[in-house]
């Protein structure tokens, strides 16, 4: 998959926007948005929220965990593990990058985006570890793992290893098999 | 690669009877010797006087015909080079410095290959052969993850034909990521033939 499409599904997660004109509720197919009334705070999906910004009519809420302190905590957290913690949002970089590229009313807006890319690195380091060791893995006998269990993990952090890891185990099941074959082949025992 | 015969063929032909990659990879030069003699196979051997290819001769053949003529008792096969107990060594000492592309641009897939000649090795290769690719995985992933398009003939340089593949298709979910994050994924550009096509424009006509 393309980052740009699951940034596309990232737009339908909801946010929090004060506009400042009023309009009835609007009747999508995900469910209603509205009613809109200015200076009232309102939820609706982040690609609505991305076009009333860009004609001016609205401000948007930062998410509450885009936050220098939270970040600060999270990465503290991601560093001390060696599991996936909880990310913040399951769509967090998409999120970030769409409101950072887009409002400048985030608070301390480079401090928070130098930490959202630090917990990404941290948590791709991680992805990359893990993945290493499932392949040289050896359960004893040869025998290599059934299943992986992998937690807390994002879809845009899945999709950059999915194609490879795949192919990869793929290409090692055809090596593992044929060892296999040639083990048992009474020819040679 | 392989065409999608399963209904007519099933069966008869091998299932990667289409593939080119199967087929380059039976190219592999395996010496032999004959231990019957051929009636008027002499040409076959370019330093042989005789009509006759007379027992004892050693020839390279091709893996296809190698493993043909072995099944049939006529030939003696010995295991090429780079599968041979020295270089296996090699590779269990540490796989990732192998120039696996020098010795057979196929190492993996001739390597499976060549259970097709029995020789007594055969059990030792497919062993070698995952412990190989394992000893390699790391570093086809980190250079393939940390590659710009300027060095990357140096980095791939050494890997055989399955494991470049690999390389490309982790390069390229990374180089989509890089130009998601750079905002570029979402600008519509105009298809590169209509860039490079020379007809006039409908606004320079006038």
């Amino acid at each position: 998959m393309d980052p740009a499409q699951i940034e596309f599904l990232a737009e339908k997660e909801s946010i929090s926007i004060l506009p400042n004109f009023t309009e009835d509720k609007l009747y999508l197919i995900s469910g209603e948005v509205g009613p809109f009334q200015p200076q009232v705070p309102v939820e609706v999906p982040l690609w609505l929220a991305v076009n009333l910004k860009q004609r001016q009519k609205c401000r948007i809420i930062t998410p509450d965990w885009m936050d220098v302190d939270v970040l600060k905590e999270k990465k503290a957290e991601e560093l001390e593990g060696h599991l996936f913690s909880k990310p913040l949002h399951p769509h967090f970089l998409e999120l970030s990058t769409i409101i950072l590229g887009m409002s400048s009313e985030v608070k301390d807006a480079d401090e928070v985006r130098t930490l959202i890319k630090d917990i990404w690195d941290v948590r791709a380091a991680k992805l990359r570890k893990s993945v290493n060791k499932m392949i040289n893995h050896d359960g004893g006998g040869g025998k290599p793992l059934a299943h992986v269990e992998i937690n807390n993990i994002t879809v845009l952090e899945l999709n950059t290893i999915r194609g490879f890891f795949t192919a990869s185990l793929d290409h090692l099941h055809n090596l593992r098999n044929h060892a296999e074959l040639c083990l048992n082949d009474p020819r040679y025992n | 690669m392989s065409i999608s015969s399963q209904s007519l063929l099933d069966g008869i032909i091998p299932e990667d009877y289409f593939s080119f990659d199967s087929i380059l990879a039976e190219q592999q030069k395996i010496a032999c010797v004959f231990k019957k003699s051929m009636f008027g196979l002499g040409f076959l051997d370019p330093s042989n006087q005789n009509e006759n290819l007379v027992s004892g001769s050693k020839m390279e053949l091709p893996l296809w015909m190698a493993s043909y003529l072995a099944n049939k008792e006529f030939v003696a096969c010995e295991l090429p080079k780079p599968y041979q107990e020295t270089s296996r060594n090699i590779l269990l000492a540490d796989s990732s410095v192998v120039d696996l592309f020098k010795q057979v641009m196929y190492f993996y897939e001739t390597g499976t290959k060549l259970i097709k000649i029995p020789h007594p090795e055969c059990p030792h290769v497919s062993v070698s052969l995952v412990k190989t690719f394992v000893g390699r995985f790391k570093k086809i992933m980190d250079s393939s993850q940390n590659c710009r398009n300027q060095d990357l003939g140096n980095m791939c340089q050494k890997l055989d034909v399955e494991e470049k593949r690999l390389f490309e298709i982790n390069r390229l979910s990374v180089e989509l990521l890089d130009k998601w994050e750079r905002r570029e994924s979402n600008i519509i550009a105009p298809s590169n033939l209509v860039v490079q096509s020379r007809k006039r424009k409908r606004d320079q006509v006038f």
